[in-house]
């Protein structure tokens, strides 16, 4: 009861932020599919002029992008920018608010106190981003709505965008918990989350490179949870 | 050990490595950025290399006329020079001018340097022979390829069915599965294309192969684009209205590395004298110095083992054409032995100075793939004097700043499996990048390295000594500074900085991360409580 | 012997090289209300947080309730009542949320009617924003979310900090009311001091980290002192008197402040100093709080002649 207390607590906390990235998710979604419903409808060879009997065929004709491609690039940014925010609610306005003492003089353990916040987070992610973007699959893939499905691969491409906005979420955290000056060892928990988001968004293409999202986590989570137990307020 | 021990030990091991790394980024973007400020401010002298400008005699007027010439082979085997006449006659060159276009003026010359012919290109009379064209990549190379083969890739290869008013199906490439996913429009899918053919079931898929590039056409009989897709080892044409995936090579020896074809292969169309009397045909060789030439009209293969010396490198190449008359070879080399290994600079400054001889060669292929030798022409390739020597000033800076660069440097790869960093250096423009900078930053145990890292070692000794909690960490944080360098002494430094105080017992620093003093042991100091104080406890 | 509730012994808090806190003694009984007094930057609310388990000692021990701060239970955390410093709570909460949230960490000893009662004492409503209330009203609020799970011990930290006159009697009367009912242990720090002496039976002083006094608080009334001596010459440049804390010189007078000495021993001095006349002077808590901590330079603050 008392961790449901405080993890209740931090959703409606979070609910504004969450809500926000939710619904511009859903709009930027939605506006590409019609958009795209739209170009579709034109007919395929009204976008590929010259693809005829008789023709060489560059390749890049032959390419295209998903209909969820644009949409998972603003995921992209909005799921980092996500964790960044709830970060900066979850652990640096209680800082500001100075109401971590208030939080802290709960009969709970600190561990129950920091696990709701870390489950609001990711209960944050799953519902605001993670549902709405599976929706939007699913809405993409619907038959009558484009000539064939997307490939699977579209979804997975946003789940770990999603994955990368935890990473931001810990390393925000683990730099409000820091107590060292910003101009030493402070920023590095952030530095890292951005390390690792950049490393992963700039080398998507080797595939294996998202797996550096689990050990980023891992590194950072791990940290967190020891600021978080031996931090002064 | 209770689980919040626990966590606290893992989180130190996680903190040290993270700060680890980013430390170890920042010294390398700090050097980088030092050597790239003495690049921009010390500027480069060349060499000084101005030679006049002199009047060619007519033997350098020949040289040039052959240098820049194109080598042309009858079908009888007759050698033309055909040289391209432009605005800049003359200029002095290395190699021959580009060989596309049929435009402006054209000479033909004899190898005994008698002028043939003097007029446009296009009304040239003479009906070369044509060599198959190395088929073009469209920027879809192997590692695009990659690309889409990985799980976040959002774009996709589909090839159309259908007519031109309408479409009927359309074929996605499976990345995963690597091999072509048919759907009607009217929903529902409609089999599978793979190395197997067609199938209308996904277990009897099996995969085209370790992919390297695709051509893609539209025959004028078709309903559909074709593809020539080319792996490690085979090839395939895929035609999609037919759904047939027919394997017309297959090398389990050696890797395709080239694949060349007329432009016949694809179109089947007679247009021009010179069309109408090639066969379509397609040019592959392999890794182990192989040719496979698969021709139609009629079906036909041969294989064309040619000799270890011809073997394919900057200044070797063979070419191959066919005609209804029979099939040829066309051969160029220089006599210049091939580099050992990727030539550094030196080599090939020698390379480029020195004379050297070219030879092209015309030979006939029969049906068993043996060669008989038609003709052979051989010129001289001058030597280029004018290579300009840079004093290379990041050279200097770099010395210096390496000093600061972390012994531990090679063991950073031990963990990664053999090839690996190969790997990400051939795959990944960025990797590539970032591993040449760190590269530039190894350490050459210079005096310098030794005076700074002993330095490093005397300041983290001084700083920790009287904040150490114990003697093993001292030694593990003095080893771990004297393996890094100066970001170890910085990792160090960040991760530890307990405050310090004066013993009032020995007068010695001691940290107060410890209740006692490092030294002696004595406590910390208790105020003293005055008599004016009043002070009752219950 | 009464029952400890409080327990510190020798707490020190370092914050780089000095002792926010040094070496701190004290021993709180069940029932008392202890006013813990220093000025701006002395060490209270540093000794509170180290107290409730919010910093962590450099050196000692505190233990609530038998717990050792450091490792405080949640059952141990549900007997502690804390008013934080300042108030500080969920802005975006109303009252009637912040109650439901508080509740549900004392499931069983929630007093909702006690608490309804105080937010009807002060004038609140439930459905008020928190951000929407005075720093008084938050203040009350805070003490109301403090005593309904009527916890065992008491702990504030500058309670009345920031809040004006009427606002802050308002306050001490609801606390007083409602303090005294179960004969709570309460610790409470402040540098107001007159709110200190209407509530507190006893008090701590902290002057720069260390402890200066821990007794009843009448005992701290009757010991610091100050007694006017004239002189019909002039007055003595120096004075030699045990129990001295300071003193001011004039032409005819010496002002003395002095810490546990009687009248008897005054009346001796003044005749050995060849004194006309004594008188002493009536002083205030705050009046005496002041003397008791100033700092040894100020001792000649107001010494005319010259030297």
């Amino acid at each position: 009861m008392r961790f449901l207390a405080l993890l209740r607590k931090e959703l409606r906390e979070s609910l504004p932020w969450l809500l926000l990235a939710g619904l511009l998710l859903l709009g930027v979604g939605l506006l590409a599919l019609r958009a795209q419903v739209r170009f579709t409808n034109q007919g395929y060879w009204s976008y590929h002029p010259g693809m005829g009997p008789g023709e060489d065929i560059a390749a890049y004709r032959l390419v295209r992008n998903s209909r969820l491609a644009e949409p998972a690039l603003w995921l992209a940014f909005i799921a980092p920018g996500l964790g960044l925010v709830l970060g900066v609610s979850h652990f640096w306005v209680p800082l500001f608010a100075r109401t971590w003492s208030f939080l802290l003089h709960r009969s709970t353990s600190r561990m129950s106190i920091l696990g709701a916040k870390l489950g609001a987070a990711i209960l944050g992610f799953l519902i605001s981003l993670g549902l709405v973007w599976t929706g939007l699959y699913w809405y993409a893939c619907r038959p009558g709505v484009f000539p064939i499905p997307e490939p699977i691969q579209i979804l997975v491409a946003g789940w770990i965008y999603i994955a990368m906005g935890l990473v931001v979420y810990l390393g925000t955290a683990l730099s409000a918990l820091s107590t060292a000056r910003w101009y030493t060892t402070r920023i590095f928990g952030l530095a890292f989350a951005t390390l690792a988001v950049f490393v992963m968004l700039v080398q998507w293409h080797l595939g294996w490179v998202f797996v550096l999202a689990v050990p980023a986590i891992a590194i950072l989570l791990v940290q967190t949870v020891a600021a978080f137990l031996s931090r002064e307020f | 050990m209770n689980a919040k021990n626990l966590i606290h030990h893992f989180a130190r091991v996680a903190g040290v490595f993270m700060v680890t790394l980013l430390v170890l980024l920042l010294v390398v973007a700090v050097q980088s950025i030092t050597i790239e400020l003495a690049y921009l401010f010390w500027t480069a002298t060349p060499a000084s290399s101005t030679e006049p400008k002199q009047e060619l005699t007519p033997e350098q007027a020949r040289t040039q006329r052959i240098l820049r010439a194109k080598k042309e082979f009858l079908p009888d085997g007759t050698l033309h020079l055909v040289t391209q006449i432009t605005g800049n006659r003359w200029q002095p060159a290395y190699g021959s001018y580009p060989s596309d276009a049929l435009t402006g003026q054209e000479q033909v010359y004899d190898v005994n340097d008698k002028l043939l012919w003097d007029g446009p290109a296009k009304e040239r009379p003479y009906n070369y022979l044509s060599w198959a064209q190395a088929i073009r990549d469209d920027g879809f190379t192997r590692e695009r390829m990659k690309h889409h083969q990985q799980f976040t890739e959002p774009r996709v290869l589909e090839i159309p069915v259908g007519t031109p008013d309408e479409l009927l199906e359309i074929w996605r490439y499976d990345s995963w599965a690597d091999c072509f996913v048919g759907y009607s429009l009217q929903g529902g899918r409609v089999g599978y294309l793979s190395a197997a053919g067609w199938t209308d079931s996904k277990a009897d898929v099996r995969p085209f192969g370790p992919f390297q590039s695709f051509q893609a056409w539209w025959p004028p009989d078709s309903h559909s684009p074709t593809l020539l897709w080319q792996t490690e080892q085979c090839i395939y044409e895929i035609g999609f209205a037919s759904r047939q995936a027919d394997r017309i090579l297959e090398s389990p020896q050696g890797r395709i590395e080239y694949v060349a074809m007329n432009p016949s292969y694809r179109f089947r169309q007679a247009s021009g004298e010179t069309m109408a009397r090639t066969r379509p045909w397609l040019h592959c060789r392999t890794s182990d110095g192989v040719h496979h030439l698969i021709l139609k009209d009629p079906d036909q293969t041969i294989t064309v083992a040619t000799p270890p010396e011809w073997k394919q490198w900057y200044g070797n190449h063979c070419e191959f054409a066919a005609t209804k008359e029979g099939v040829f070879l066309r051969r160029t080399w220089l006599e210049y032995p091939a580099p050992a290994a990727r030539g550094n600079p030196d080599w090939w400054t020698g390379f480029r100075r020195a004379p050297k001889n070219q030879s092209v060669e015309l030979y006939r292929v029969d049906e068993t793939g043996g060669l008989d030798l038609v003709n052979r022409y051989s010129w001289t390739l001058p030597g280029d004097p004018g290579a300009i020597q840079y004093v290379e000033p990041r050279s200097h800076v770099k010395r210096f700043v390496t000093a600061f660069s972390p012994f531990l440097y090679d063991l950073f790869w031990l963990p990664f499996p053999a090839g690996f960093q190969h790997n990400l250096y051939e795959r990944s423009d960025f990797a590539c990048q970032f591993i040449e900078a760190v590269e530039e930053m190894r350490p050459r145990f210079s005096v310098w390295s030794w005076l700074v890292t002993g330095a490093m070692l005397a300041l983290t000794f001084r700083h920790g000594r009287p904040r150490r909690t114990s003697w093993g960490r001292l030694v593990f944080w003095l080893v771990f500074v004297a393996l890094l360098n100066v970001a170890g002494f910085l990792v160090y430094w960040a991760l530890n900085h307990a405050p310090t105080m004066a013993c009032p017992a020995c007068g010695k620093r001691r940290g107060l991360n410890r209740i006692d003093c490092v030294h002696c042991r004595a406590a910390l100091p208790t105020p003293e409580h005055g008599k004016l104080d009043l002070i009752f406890s219950v | 012997m009464a029952e400890i509730v409080l327990e510190t012994k020798g707490l020190t808090k370092y914050y780089g090289a000095k002792p926010a806190l040094d070496h701190l003694d004290l021993r709180v009984p069940r029932g008392c209300i202890c006013g813990f007094l220093g000025r701006n930057g002395a060490g209270k609310t540093t000794a509170i947080k180290l107290m409730l388990g919010l910093l962590t000692p450099t050196a000692g021990s505190a233990t609530l309730l038998g717990c050792d701060s450091t490792a405080l239970t949640p059952a141990i955390r549900q007997r502690i009542g804390y008013v934080t410093e300042g108030h500080r709570l969920f802005r975006w909460m109303t009252i009637g949320r912040l109650e439901e949230f508080q509740r549900a960490f004392f499931p069983k000893q929630w007093d909702s009617r006690l608490f309804a009662d105080m937010i009807e004492y002060f004038e609140l409503s439930k459905r008020q924003k928190i951000k929407h209330l005075s720093n008084g009203q938050r203040a009350q609020v805070s003490l109301a979310l403090a005593l309904a799970p009527n916890p065992e011990l008491l702990v504030m930290d500058d309670p009345t900090l920031g809040l004006d006159a009427a606002i802050r009697r308002q306050f001490l009367e609801g606390m007083i009311e409602l303090i005294t009912r179960q004969g709570r242990t309460v610790l409470f720090s402040s540098h107001i001091l007159a709110d200190v002496e209407r509530v507190a039976d006893r008090i701590v002083v902290i002057d720069k980290g260390v402890l200066r006094a821990d007794c009843p608080l009448e005992q701290f009334r009757a010991s610091v002192r100050k007694v006017v001596v004239h002189f019909e010459n002039s007055a003595p440049a120096d004075v030699e008197l045990a129990g001295l804390l300071h003193f001011r010189r004039s032409e005819r007078q010496l002002e003395l402040t002095l810490v546990g000495v009687g009248d008897a021993e005054v009346a001796d001095w003044a005749r050995q100093a060849g004194a006309e006349r004594f008188d002493f002077v009536e002083m205030n808590l705050e009046d005496q709080f002041i003397e008791f901590t100033a700092p040894p330079h100020r001792r000649r603050l107001f010494q005319w002649e010259k030297a």
